[in-house]
C-alpha cells in the first residue's frame, strides 16, 4: 500500500505505484477498457476539467515531432457538473481510485470545482493542474479555495521549469501531494497546414528533464512526490521512484503502445511473472515464478532416493570411441 | 477496440505521392467496414517520426489480407510487423437503397472513398467521384472502372448541379486544415442548389485528421456538433453536415 498524500483527513491510499497522467485516459478510463486493465493501476487521472466548458482549440492539435509529438487541444471538457453528471457512476464502478484533475484557472472556479467534487463520493482525490507563470502568491489562493471547499486530498501538479521554485510554496499551502511535473510547452509547425502550433510536448526524450525535477524536488519536499512525464519503461519507472517519487504517472506511452501500462503496472506493482533465469522449458509454464521453482528443488532434494538412483552407473571410458 | 498484429507482405510504389501495402492480419478484421481504418505502429521502429501510431486506410480487404494506401514518404519494407488498434472510427452511414452516390474528394486523395465505392458498387449503386484540386493527381487506375471521374476546381465541375441533384447521398472529403470551411460552403453550395432543407443523412463530410490516441480518450479530434460534441476517432470519420457547428 503507498499513501500518495500525506495531509487532509481523508488520506489517499493505492496499491500500485503507476497510474495514468491526466489528459492521457479520458474522463473514466472507458477508452482503455478492452486494451488495459485498470485494476491494475494504481488509480486512474482523469482528463482536465474546468468550472465552465471549455471548446476544443481550433487548427492543428496534433503535430508529430522527432520522438515525440506536440498536442494542442485547448482542453476541450464540457464542465465539471456536466462531467460529474456523465461519469460519477463509472468512477463509483471503477476498481482504483479516481482523482479529478481540475485545471486551476482561477480561485473562484477552483472553489466551485472542489465544492461539487467533494460531494462526488466516487471521487478519491483533485489533481490541480497550475499554469505555467504560476506564482506562490497563485498557489496559496488557489489551494486556500480548494481545501475551504473539500476533506479531499489535494495534489498539485507542477509546471516543469518552475517545479523546485513552486513545491515549497504548494506544500505550505496544503498540497498533500506534488506531481511533478506538468509537460512543457513548445511551438512547431505543423507539416500539412504550415502552420505554427503552441502546445505541450510529449516524448520519451522529456523523461531526463523530468527525473532531475523529480530528483529535486524530492530532496526538499514534506509530502509525497509523483514522478510524471516520458516514462516510456519499466525501468524509467524505477528511476523515477529510485528519485524519490512515491509513484509515477505514465503519458502518452498509453497512446503508442497501450500494453505497456499494463506492463509497467504489473513490474512495479511485483505482479510481473517472468520465466526465472535456469529454469527449464518444460518446467515454465505462465504463472510459475522463481519461488515455485526453489520449493520444487527442494522438495527434490528432500526426496528419499528412488532404488534406480541406488545403482550404480558403469564405470565411463575416458575416451569415447572414434 | 483491440490490439493485434500485422505483417507487412508487400509494399507498391502506386504514384509519385502514393504506397499501399498488403498486410497479412488477423482475420477478425475483415469485418471492418468502409470508413474504419487501422491504427498503426510499426514494431521496433527506429525513425525518427515513429512516435505517433499512424491512420492506415483500408482500400482493399480479403480473407486473410488489407491493403492500405499511405503516403509515399516513410519507408516501410516487407516483413516488418506492426501493431494494430481495431477498429477506429465507424462505418459511413449509407442511406438504404441508396442508388446514387456523389463523392467530392477536394485537395486530398480520396483514399477513404475506394472501399466505399467498391462495396456500393456491388450492391448496385451508381457511384460519381469529382476530384479536384490536388486529389486531380489521383491514379485513375486505382479507382473502380465502374466509378464515373469528373474533374474540376474546388466547387466547380461539369454539370454541377445535375450531379447534386442526381445524388441520394453526397459524401465530401478535405484536408484537415480547410475541413471546416470546405464543408460549410459545400452544404451551403447544397442548400441552394436543391432550394429546399437539406434531408437528414444526405450531406456528409470525413473528418480525417491526424490523431493521437485513436481510443477517444484525448479529446483532440472533437468535433463540434449541435447537441454534444463528437470525437472524429469513435464517432466519425463521417459526419452529416447539418449536425456541425460551423464557427
Amino acid at each position: 500500500m503507498i499513501e500518495l498524500t500525506h495531509t487532509g483527513k481523508n488520506p489517499l491510499v493505492i496499491e500500485n505505484p503507476v497510474m495514468p497522467a491526466a489528459g492521457i485516459f479520458g474522463y473514466d478510463g472507458s477508452a482503455y477498457h478492452d486494451l488495459i486493465d485498470q485494476a491494475k493501476l494504481g488509480a486512474i487521472v482523469t482528463n482536465p476539467v474546468t468550472w465552465k466548458p471549455r471548446h476544443v482549440a481550433r487548427g492543428p492539435r496534433v503535430v508529430p515531432l522527432p520522438s515525440g509529438v506536440l498536442v494542442h487541444t485547448g482542453l476541450p471538457n464540457p464542465g465539471l457538473r456536466r462531467v460529474v453528471k456523465t461519469y460519477a457512476k463509472c468512477w463509483a464502478r471503477c476498481p482504483v481510485p479516481v482523482i479529478v484533475h481540475v485545471a486551476a484557472t482561477t480561485p473562484d472556479d477552483v472553489a466551485r470545482c472542489a465544492d461539487v467534487l467533494d460531494r462526488c463520493e466516487s471521487v478519491a482525490g483533485i489533481e490541480l493542474g497550475l499554469h505555467d507563470q504560476a506564482s506562490h502568491r497563485d498557489i496559496q489562493l488557489i489551494l486556500q479555495a480548494a481545501a475551504d471547499n473539500t476533506q479531499l486530498p489535494l495534489l498539485v501538479r507542477l509546471p516543469l521549469f518552475n517545479a523546485v521554485f513552486l513545491a515549497e510554496a504548494a506544500q505550505d499551502a496544503g498540497a498533500g501531494a506534488l506531481v511533478v511535473a506538468a509537460p512543457p510547452r513548445g511551438t512547431t509547425r505543423d507539416p500539412d497546414s504550415g502552420q505554427l502550433v503552441g502546445g505541450r510536448l510529449y516524448g520519451p526524450w522529456l523523461m531526463a528533464q523530468t527525473l532531475r525535477a523529480v530528483g529535486q524536488v524530492a530532496q526538499v519536499a514534506r509530502v509525497p512526490v509523483i514522478g510524471s512525464g516520458g516514462i516510456h519503461s519499466p525501468d524509467d519507472a524505477r528511476d523515477f521512484l529510485e528519485a524519490g517519487a512515491v509513484a509515477v504517472q505514465i503519458d502518452t506511452l498509453a497512446w503508442t503502445q497501450p500494453h505497456m501500462v499494463e506492463v509497467i503496472a504489473r513490474n512495479l506493482g511485483g505482479l510481473e511473472l517472468t520465466r526465472a533465469v535456469g529454469a527449464l522449458s518444460d518446467e515454465w509454464q505462465p504463472g510459475i515464478g522463481k519461488t515455485t521453482l526453489l520449493e520444487r528443488d527442494r522438495e527434490r532434494s528432500q526426496r528419499p532416493p528412488s532404488p534406480a538412483d541406488d545403482q550404480e552407473l558403469p564405470p565411463q571410458p575416458d575416451h569415447l570411441p572414434e | 477496440m483491440r490490439e493485434t498484429q500485422a505483417i507487412i507482405e508487400r509494399v507498391r510504389r502506386v504514384s509519385v505521392h502514393l504506397q499501399q501495402l498488403d498486410l497479412s492480419i488477423d482475420p477478425a478484421l475483415i469485418q471492418l467496414e468502409p470508413g474504419q481504418s487501422l491504427f498503426a505502429r510499426l514494431l521496433e521502429d527506429d525513425s525518427q517520426h515513429a512516435y505517433l501510431r499512424e491512420l492506415w486506410v483500408p482500400v482493399a480487404i480479403n480473407k486473410v489480407h488489407i491493403t492500405v494506401e499511405l503516403p509515399a514518404g516513410r519507408n516501410y519494407a516487407p516483413g516488418r510487423v506492426a501493431s494494430l488498434l481495431t477498429p477506429v472510427g465507424r462505418p459511413i452511414p449509407v442511406r438504404p437503397g441508396l442508388g446514387t452516390l456523389l463523392l467530392i474528394a477536394n485537395d486530398t486523395a480520396p483514399t477513404p472513398f475506394i472501399l466505399l465505392a467498391q462495396r456500393l458498387i456491388a450492391a448496385g449503386a451508381a457511384v460519381t467521384l469529382v476530384l479536384s484540386g490536388r486529389a486531380t493527381d489521383y491514379p485513375r487506375e486505382l479507382l473502380p472502372p465502374e466509378v464515373e471521374i469528373l474533374h474540376g476546381d474546388t466547387w466547380d465541375w461539369p454539370d454541377r448541379v445535375e450531379t447534386i441533384n442526381w445524388a441520394d447521398q453526397v459524401i465530401a472529403l478535405a484536408p484537415p486544415y480547410t475541413q471546416q470551411d470546405t464543408y460549410r460552403d459545400l452544404y451551403h453550395t447544397i442548400s441552394q442548389i436543391r432550394q429546399q432543407s437539406v434531408a437528414d443523412g444526405s450531406i456528409y463530410g470525413l473528418y480525417t485528421q491526424r490523431l493521437a490516441c485513436g481510443t477517444g480518450a484525448c479529446q483532440a479530434c472533437q468535433v463540434a456538433c449541435h447537441g454534444n460534441n463528437r470525437l472524429a476517432c469513435v464517432d466519425g470519420p463521417a459526419f452529416d453536415l447539418k449536425d456541425i457547428v460551423f464557427r
